[in-house]
């Protein structure tokens, strides 16, 4: 792949990405062989376990080797290991595109991150999957792993803008539809939706054994709320305008923030999703170095 | 609205202050884009909405602190009329010094008197170059607008109450005239009266012609509760002596409390009888004295009352005269040879000779002899001719009438239309002759009519046989006394003071045969009786009233001890002097004396409350206040009500109020403080 080819795969990123490998934690289904554990058994350089012969068995399979020292017949099993379907969820509500001085826009923090993925996965020759939504699913990939449709999608990305109201609970619920089961599911996102209940649809993806990973992208005037004085805040999806005492209210902001949070990561924790908060302050290299080291203490 | 410091108003625009330094402070409102809301409170933005309109107040307050400081240092005055400082000031004050000002106030004294020391606090009000006058209700003289308030103030005290109604509206004339004239910017009328309900004129007064004139208004509150001693009018017949004289009275109650008052009738300062008489409130009740005269001359008497309150219309006067009878003059033409036409006239009022009958007493003359002299002291004369009266004697005659005297004329057999034809023409009837042709009448009775209608009833009247009449033309300006089917008997015609009756029939048997009957004598004593005018030069006038006179040099005294040389003024003697109920006693004039009664309307002393006093004028007056002193009014309406106080009171209370509000913001800006040091930390 050229350098310098893509806005959100720089050549620094892909240093950075060089010894990364993204191991799904979970069982996967893929129709070729890699680095992730296939639930089917077959024939693999990966040694399972020895189990008596029976009839109906395929012969080939027989161990003539053990035969010949038990005399006895054994069959050889080996771990089939299999490439892996992930599907990449960015959200380009308007939310996204909430302005920031001194940082990349979260749209633009969750693109690079995306982007990132998305060659991971090519490396690994695993199959990536691609889509975009806001009040509606507007972008769709298909999930492969070919080299030109890494290139396509990258592109895509790059013709992105954000915009407009989002909601996610009715896009994620059409998009598990799509997806097979046992994918992994990345997901790049703000997460504040005026429907409290999106969240729910995740179920949708954790019924299908599908691994989700949420990465909630926060810019760090949603972190640090620096506002000083009367300030006029306008809700950048839906225009709605609320004047106020940005010292007054930046308390209850920041308990409201919290407490939206804990429950997000709460309803994670009891799905077994993988919740991750990233400011876009923070390199996203680094954020992701880090994310993965912190998976691969966990595994 | 005036100011004392003027000066000061160029400090207005540091009003303006306040505004600037916000607008130059003012917190700007920060637009930000932001994700969601989600996280914001709505309630939160009332913080800002607060802190927005706490700014707002405290901006209004301190300008309005600097306004009202501004216009305290500035003294603004609050006036309801334009009185210009330092120009001089022309005050009229109306003394009401009608009747009704006699009523008690509560304290003791009459509402004249108080009013009185209340026109003299306004005259303490004015200074050295402003000017005075006062002018009396009841139209006697006050003083003209003048300078020297010492002569004001001499004239107020020396005023005195009158029996008279008075005119609101000529006094307020009276003083806008006086205004007119006067070189004074400043022109005030001061009203000092009762405000009586019955006072109140019909069409407000019109003050609004005289630019800057403020009126100012004392009602003065008196007891209402008074009762008047009214209608003592005795009939004009002539007095006798042992004849009864009745003498009527009513007794009015104009208070809402019924009363029992004493009445007592009070003859040459003697006191003759009294009466017990019981009124009830808003009422009257009638009642009568009857005094029989014992002796001859003059009586001056009154019928009065016993009452707290106003007191000059308590009594009521009368005067008579007492004669020992009446004197008949019977006037015939001896001449002519005929029998004494009054033959049965005399037999029957003077049935014994020089011994008078009913008060009545005779005296035959032949018309040759009738002269100014012998008529007198004569009550009535009697004509009875046929031939022509000369004009001469037909003045004497109209002399006699002028003075009051009763001229009663019968025909003869031969008269003719002519024969008293120059009475007409003397007494100013020419134009009409009383008397036409005799003619035959074959009737018999007569019907006599008001005020005689009492004599129907005497016997034998249906007994007269009528064979002629001398016919009558009815006046219109008299009354017909009798009629026999329909044709006039007797008529009645005024003439100078006096009367003329004239009969349509003789006293003899010529004309018919009543002279015969038993009503003959009875009815011919009633009718003189009737006829008999007084003679008396009297005149019953209202206080207030001038009385005209003549004579070339009239003095007067009256019942209630003044004299009083009148003077001729523009060829005219007019008594002018008619202020007090009494009576008043002329010599030199062609009127003896005058009964001056009190106005009755001033008797009722119901009061208009403030509102109606107001609807007096057609431009807006000011009440006083009776019960604090009228200088200090009058200096504080005259230079307004200073609003430096209020003002000033106004800042300390804005400031208390920006004080807390200040504090307020403080507060709420220190808990914002604190919180940003908070989230530092």
């Amino acid at each position: 792949m050229a350098r310098n080819q893509f806005k959100y795969l720089p050549p620094e990123t892909l240093d950075s990405l060089k010894n990364i490998e993204l191991v799904a934690q979970s069982l996967v289904e893929g129709g070729l062989l890699g680095l992730h554990r296939s639930p089917y058994h077959g024939f693999s350089s990966e040694f399972a376990e020895y189990r008596k012969y029976t009839p109906g068995d395929g012969i080939k399979y027989i161990d003539w080797k053990t035969y010949a020292r038990t005399d006895r017949y054994y069959i050889k099993r080996f771990e089939e290991e299999t490439n892996l379907r992930s599907f990449i969820l960015l959200d380009k509500s308007g939310s996204m595109g909430m302005p920031e001085k001194s940082a990349p826009v979260k749209f633009n923090y969750a693109c690079y991150l995306a982007a990132a993925f998305m060659f991971l996965m090519h490396q690994q020759r695993d199959a990536v999957g691609f889509f975009a939504y806001d009040r509606e699913v507007s972008e769709v990939a298909e999930c492969k792993c070919s080299r030109s449709h890494l290139i396509a999608t990258l592109k895509r990305l790059e013709n992105m803008i954000p915009g407009g109201p989002s909601d996610s609970g009715e896009c994620l619920k059409l998009i598990a539809e799509r997806i097979p089961k046992r994918s992994l599911v990345i997901i790049f996102s703000d997460f504040f939706d005026h429907n409290p209940d999106f969240i729910k649809s995740l179920h949708h993806l954790t019924f299908k054994k599908c691994e989700v990973i949420l990465f909630q992208v926060l810019n760090d005037s949603e972190l640090k709320f620096p506002y000083k004085g009367l300030i006029e805040f306008e809700d950048i999806e839906t225009g709605r305008m609320l004047a106020l005492e940005s010292e007054a209210c930046r308390e209850h902001f920041f308990n409201a923030l919290n407490s939206y949070n804990a429950q997000l990561k709460n309803f994670c924790d009891s799905q077994k999703i993988s919740f991750e908060t990233l400011t876009t302050s923070a390199p996203f290299e680094r954020a992701l170095a880090a994310y993965f080291s912190k998976r691969e203490a966990m595994f | 609205m005036d100011f004392g410091n003027s000066i000061f108003l160029w400090g207005l625009p540091l009003v303006l202050l306040p505004l600037l330094l916000h607008l130059f402070f003012k917190r700007r409102k920060t637009r930000v884009q932001f994700s969601t809301l989600l996280f914001f409170v709505k309630k939160e933005r009332y913080f800002a909405y607060r802190r927005k309109i706490l700014e707002i107040i405290l901006l209004i307050l301190r300008m309005t602190m600097i306004l009202l400081l501004v216009l305290a240092l500035s003294r603004m005055f609050f006036k309801k009329f334009n009185f210009i400082s330092g120009a001089g000031t022309e005050a009229v004050i109306i003394l009401d010094d009608s009747m009704s000002m006699q009523s008690r106030l509560p304290s003791g004294g009459t509402t004249f008197d108080f009013a009185q020391s209340k026109a003299e606090e306004i005259l303490s009000s004015l200074s050295g170059d402003d000017g005075a006058a006062l002018i009396l209700l009841s139209g006697k003289p006050g003083v003209n607008l003048t300078r020297d308030k010492t002569a004001v103030v001499k004239a107020l005290r020396s005023a005195r109450l009158t029996a008279t109604a008075g005119s609101l509206g000529a006094a307020v004339q009276t003083a806008i005239e006086q205004l007119r004239k006067a070189p004074g910017v400043n022109r005030e009328i001061y009203i000092l009266s009762d405000f009586k309900k019955s006072g109140k004129p019909s069409t407000a007064l019109n003050i609004a012609e005289l630019g800057n004139c403020r009126v100012f208004c004392l009602p003065l509150r008196g007891s209402e509760d008074n009762l008047s001693v009214d209608n003592v009018t005795i009939d004009s017949t002539p007095k006798v002596i042992n004849r009864p004289v009745i003498i009527p009275f009513k007794v009015v109650n104009h208070g809402k409390n019924p009363r029992d008052v004493r009445v007592e009738l009070e003859i040459d300062g003697r006191e003759m009888q009294t009466r017990q008489v019981s009124v009830g409130g808003k009422s009257s009740a009638a009642d009568r004295f009857v005094y029989i005269p014992a002796r001859s001359g003059r009586v001056n008497g009154s019928v009065k009352i016993d009452d707290d309150n106003i007191s000059l219309d308590d009594r009521a006067y009368f005067s008579f005269n007492i004669a020992g009878s009446i004197n008949v003059l019977l006037v015939r033409d001896t001449q002519s040879g005929k029998p004494d036409p009054f033959y049965f006239l005399r037999l029957a009022i003077n049935p014994v000779k020089n011994q008078p009958a009913y008060g009545i007493s005779t005296e035959s003359a032949d018309i040759t002899d009738l002269k100014d002299t012998l008529l007198k002291d004569k009550n009535i004369l009697c004509l009875s001719l046929s031939k022509p009266l000369d004009a001469a004697k037909a003045e004497i005659i109209k002399n006699f009438l002028d003075n009051g005297g009763t001229l009663f004329t019968f025909p003869e057999a031969d008269s003719v239309p002519e024969t008293y034809a120059s009475i007409a023409r003397a007494t100013g009837n020419e134009k009409s002759a009383i008397y036409r042709e005799i003619v035959p009448l074959r009737k018999s009775g007569i019907i006599f009519n008001k005020p005689l209608t009492e004599f129907n009833d005497l016997l034998q009247l249906d007994m007269i046989k009528w064979r002629k009449i001398q016919q009558l033309v009815p006046f219109s300006s008299g009354k017909t006394l009798a009629r026999v089917d329909g044709q006039p008997m007797l008529l009645e015609l005024t003439a100078g003071r006096g009367k003329w009756l004239a009969a349509a029939f003789d006293l003899r048997r010529d004309f018919s045969n009543w002279p015969l009957l038993k009503s003959f004598p009875v009815v011919t004593a009633a009718l003189i009786n009737y006829a008999a005018g007084n003679s008396e030069q009297t005149v019953s006038t209202v206080c207030g009233e001038n009385i005209q006179l003549k004579g070339d040099k009239v003095s007067c005294s009256t019942s209630y001890g003044r004299n009083n040389e009148i003077s001729q003024a523009n060829g005219k003697t007019v008594f002018t002097e008619n202020w007090l109920p009494g009576i008043i006693f002329f010599s030199g004039a062609d009127i003896e004396l005058a009964i001056a009664k009190p106005d009755s309307g001033e008797s009722a002393t119901e009061q208009c409350d403030d509102g109606e006093v107001k609807d007096f004028f057609n431009a807006p007056v000011t009440l006083l206040d009776s019960s604090s002193d009228l200088a200090r009014q009058a200096e504080k309406l005259r230079k307004g009500m200073e609003l430096s106080g209020i003002f000033l009171l106004l800042l300390l209370l804005l400031l208390a109020v920006e004080f807390l509000l200040g504090g307020s913001r403080a507060m709420m800006i220190a808990e914002l403080k604190q919180k940003i040091r908070g989230r530092a930390k």
